[in-house]
């Protein structure tokens, strides 16, 4: 029952996720840290940064660990495939159909809606997190230089690497955890 | 034989693509280049459908792939090959983070690296807000659009509003009014 409900509640989440992986994020905030209450905003940004510096995609890491947490290795096959599925079956039925979306004018409008939509989430996911992790000046630092530097189009693992090595000199010199 | 070495060639994509989203782009070229699997005009059609499609780019161009190749059962074992690598280290790592907790050193790297995952959501929003006003490559400034946006986010941050409704709702006004 935990698994088909597992299935479902991804499968709705990937059947709105226009824009890729960071719309599965804050998707899954709205259901699973605001309605179904099974994690917290701090797991969320646990899962996400772990999501984000591991290989692999994004939104299939994230819908991972989020099933292993729910339900081990079985649950974390669960919450990726009913994820998955819409996107694939979405593929298998349009290939055929649709080459450009110039020859609907209606849906690329109704696109252009969702794209609104869309930023919306990110600009509520990005303020959710900040005040969730940035509890102090060098955290508050540490993001706002991930930002320019990836505004500017540079590799986004580079920023995450430097933060990992400032955590680990923050401890060393001040012999506490960063916050 | 086709299967097997489609479910290699993505199974190869799912475990060393890092950075995620359109970061994976550079790995499906590999597919027009190296393999000859795909043309340069499916990888752009594949684009912009995977834009008009729900999920992941990555997960819809395994699935394009792989159904090109070989069918429905081409593009399901394609699309296998993808999430099996995510399966397993996400299953692997679910289990160690629950003992790095512990490590004071680990707790502070990794908090580190969460403050800089929020500087790059903010510049994954700046990417998306600028993609509203984007038609084919143009940038168009569009008033109705700023303002779609600022009632949306003001409406969602007084009411906790489930993000598929307003995705919907967005996507019948885009389609009413034509964006």
């Amino acid at each position: 029952m935990k698994f088909i409900s597992l299935f479902f509640a991804f499968f709705k989440i990937g059947l709105f996720a226009f824009g890729g992986g960071y719309t599965i994020v804050a998707l899954a905030r709205s259901e699973f840290v605001n309605k179904r209450r099974w994690i917290s905003d701090g797991e969320l940004c646990d899962f996400l940064a772990l999501s984000q510096t591991l290989p692999g995609i994004i939104s299939v890491n994230f819908a991972a660990f989020l099933g292993n947490r729910q339900g081990g290795f079985i649950g974390s096959v669960f919450a990726v495939s009913g994820m998955v599925f819409p996107a694939v079956l979405a593929i298998l039925l349009l290939a055929h159909l649709i080459t450009e979306a110039n020859n609907y004018p209606v849906l690329k409008s109704a696109l252009a809606g969702v794209r609104i939509a869309v930023a919306v989430m990110l600009l509520t996911l990005t303020f959710s997190q900040a005040r969730t992790v940035l509890k102090s000046r060098f955290g508050v630092l540490l993001a706002v230089s991930a930002f320019i530097w990836i505004l500017f189009d540079l590799s986004p693992a580079v920023p995450l690497i430097i933060a990992g090595i400032a955590g680990w000199l923050f401890y060393r010199q001040k012999g506490k955890v960063f916050e | 034989m086709t299967f097997l070495v489609l479910f290699y060639r993505f199974f190869y994509i799912g475990l060393f693509a890092v950075g995620g989203g359109f970061a994976i782009i550079p790995f499906l070229e590999t597919l027009v280049d190296g393999a000859h699997w795909v043309s340069r005009d499916d990888l752009s059609n594949i684009i912009a459908l995977a834009e008009m499609t729900p999920g992941a780019v990555g997960v819809n161009m395994a699935t394009y792939t792989g159904f090109a190749l070989a069918g429905i059962a081409g593009g399901l074992v394609a699309t296998l090959g993808l999430i099996t690598p995510s399966l397993i280290i996400v299953g692997v790592i679910s289990r160690l983070w629950q003992h790095a907790k512990e490590f004071p050193l680990a707790v502070s790297v990794f908090n580190a690296v969460k403050a800089a995952v929020v500087g790059l959501l903010g510049s994954v929003f700046i990417t998306l807000f600028l993609l509203i006003f984007q038609e084919q490559d143009v940038f168009i400034f569009d008033i109705r659009k700023i303002i779609l946006f600022a009632l949306t986010l003001g409406i969602v941050s007084y009411f906790k509003i489930n993000a598929i409704i307003y995705i919907i709702l967005l996507g019948i006004i885009g389609a009413i009014i034509g964006l």
